[in-house]
């Protein structure tokens, strides 16, 4: 038996793509009643949203990032680097980014709104007195009110250098960074808590690169570095490091085998060949195939090469915990849902010895070419 | 008087909170004493006897200390100890790996008051007549060879190779010489000193203030963070192969 409702009226029914409009936030805002507005498709509210811009100008103040590319890409603490100016920067304070060197990147992603590179740096040339004397003229030129320099390497000495030189207040090893205020080691377990310093060298982890805007990406040609000669030092030249012996952690290619590889002869002939050094997956280590010392992993080596090529390699946890510094991780595997996979940037689907063997005859034809 | 001054420091000990002698600066100090075993050690600020001992051990004849105070500035501690470093033509010093172990940035103070070069990351000294020829260590494993004149400032990499050995006779029969500090420490503490707080081990990430809608942040919660590469499935081996030396080439990793 059907029960039968009264109704004063027609049914009432709720609109499921009611009229929404976009609030300058961001968010999508329902205002019950009204018929003002879109009307919002499902798919289009799973596209990607682009993100704003942090501030369009014009600037009255600037802070300057500083820093050496690597052929042609910014190290992570230099991104750092430049999302805590983006982050901490005012509406009308400019994020300027100095690199010595060529420098690739997406500047507007990274948060910078005006990209000054000398891109005819030569990195194998010995002159911290000529890069110096650059920052001074970019002091003269852009005025900053703040310095950030990653606390790292070249990136570091050059901060100290500078700072010292231009009798700029420094803060060293910053490991917190907040709005107007920084925290420095003091040891013992305890910080200092300090005021901003016109020069801060930031340490790893101060910053999170996921930014929710953009930076204006304006790409300058800068001065270039100008030619003075070291006083009382001459440079007898650079000598690459040969990867034979070099320590895992400072190699710059890395070729590691996994539990694929069977042809260690061809293996080794590989990585002489492209000049690599050898790592090994702990299996590999444990089956005697590999020296402990070669081993990468959470138990072995944690390595941070510019190129690591993992064969016959399916990616343990623990495996890619060793990894997690490398910049480009190419994967031969058979098995393409292997872990590595997900962390690769390109995955090969082959067995390993049957690439290598190509690999090696292309390197080795490409070489006598040469 | 000896041509060579390396600078030495305390560390506190990061777990039992002691002074220790800093491994860096004991690579320093080893590698001096390697090119002349009269180079001498200079601190500046309260250093514990067990302390200089220990770096006199190494091999060294003398450690001077200037009185300083123990929190002094970088510009104060290097004013005190300029007038120990004025006719010393090498001056060496070891670098801070550790952030807890200081800024590492007195050999660079130290260099600019004296208007001298600052080498940092140095490996290896081998000295050619008056000149020595220096060995610095690059990113990647790279080496360079500079042929450094004195006067010059120079900064021992933490990596270089330690032949460091402790000898208990040269500890007992080293001297200390304490020196009070030429020029008085200020009185007020200057603005830069800021306070002292606890520390704690998890520090505080600056981010970006976001404002997401309730379904950017659904899928974010089912977004998996790494999508991966792109995966290579067809061809044969020789295609394969020819794509991974093409990714090496565009990335420049590979140089032949």
């Amino acid at each position: 038996m059907n029960t039968v409702h009264a109704h004063a009226g027609p049914v009432r029914r709720v609109d499921p793509r009611r009229p929404a409009i976009i609030t300058p936030a961001g968010l999508r805002r329902i205002v019950l009643g009204s018929s003002e507005g879109e009307r919002l498709s499902a798919n289009r509210l799973d596209a990607p949203v682009a993100k704003p811009v942090r501030s369009a100008g014009p600037f009255s103040r600037a802070t300057l990032v500083v820093t050496h590319a690597e052929r042609g890409a910014l190290s992570d603490l230099a991104r750092q680097a430049i999302a805590a100016a983006a982050i901490l920067a005012s509406p009308d304070t400019e994020v300027i980014l100095a690199v010595l060197g060529a420098c690739h990147d997406d500047m507007a992603a990274l948060g910078v709104d005006r990209l000054l590179a000398s891109e005819d740096f030569d990195a194998g040339h010995y002159q911290p007195t000529a890069c110096v004397q650059w920052l001074k003229g970019l002091q003269a030129a852009c005025a900053p009110q703040h310095w950030l320099f990653a606390d790292s390497g070249l990136d570091g000495q050059l901060g100290r250098r500078f700072a010292v030189q231009a009798g700029l207040g420094l803060a060293c090893n910053v490991v917190e960074l907040g709005t107007d205020s920084l925290r420095v080691p003091a040891g013992a377990g305890q910080d200092w808590l300090r005021p901003h310093a016109q020069v801060m060298l930031l340490a790893k982890g101060v910053a999170s690169t996921k930014l929710p805007f953009v930076g204006l990406g304006v790409r300058e040609p800068a001065l270039s570095v100008p030619a003075i000669s070291e006083n009382g030092i001459e440079d007898l030249g650079v000598q690459a490091g040969d990867p034979k012996t070099l320590a895992l952690e400072e190699a710059d290619f890395i070729m590691a085998a996994g539990n694929g590889v069977t042809d260690l002869p061809l293996f080794h002939s590989l990585a002489l060949e492209v000049g690599a050094a050898v790592g090994a997956s702990r299996v590999a280590v444990d089956d005697g195939r590999f020296a402990r010392a070669q081993q990468i992993g959470a138990t072995g080596k944690t390595v941070s090469a510019s190129a690591y090529l993992a064969l016959g390699i399916s990616g343990a946890v623990q495996h890619l915990q060793g990894i997690k510094d490398c910049r480009h991780v190419i994967a031969v595997n058979l098995d393409a849902s292997a872990p590595i996979a997900r962390r690769a940037d390109l995955t090969v689907v082959e067995e390993s010895a049957a690439l290598m063997k190509a690999l090696l005859e292309l390197v080795r034809k490409q070489k006598e070419a040469a | 008087m000896s041509d060579i001054t390396v600078l030495v420091g305390a560390r506190t000990h990061a777990v039992s909170g002691r002074p220790v002698r800093s491994r860096s600066d004991a690579a320093a100090a080893a590698l001096a004493l390697g090119v002349s075993g009269k180079a001498r050690l200079l601190t500046a600020g309260p250093m514990p006897d067990a302390v200089a001992r220990d770096y006199l051990a190494l091999g060294a004849p003398l450690l001077e200390m200037v009185e300083c105070g123990a929190d002094a500035e970088v510009a104060d501690v290097s004013a005190n100890l300029l007038p120990s470093l004025r006719d010393v033509p090498w001056v060496l010093a070891g670098t801070r790996p550790e952030p807890e172990h200081g800024t590492g940035v007195l050999p660079y103070a130290v260099a600019a008051a004296l208007g001298r070069p600052v080498i940092a990351d140095v490996l290896a000294i081998q000295p050619e007549g008056a000149a020595w020829i220096v060995t610095q260590a690059l990113p990647k494993g790279a080496r360079r060879r500079l042929r450094v004149h004195p006067p010059a400032v120079l900064v021992v990499s933490a990596t270089a190779p330690q032949a460091a050995r402790h000898s208990l006779a040269d500890a007992m029969a080293g001297l200390i010489v304490r020196k009070p500090a030429q020029t008085p420490a200020a009185a007020s503490t200057p603005a830069s000193a800021g306070q002292r707080v606890a520390g704690s081990k998890r520090r505080k990430l600056l981010e970006a203030r976001t404002q997401q809608s309730g379904h950017a942040r659904m899928l974010g919660a089912i977004e998996s963070p790494s999508t991966g590469g792109t995966v290579l499935q067809a061809g044969d081996a020789h295609t394969k192969a020819q794509a991974v030396l093409d990714y090496l080439r565009i990335h420049s990793l590979v140089h032949f």
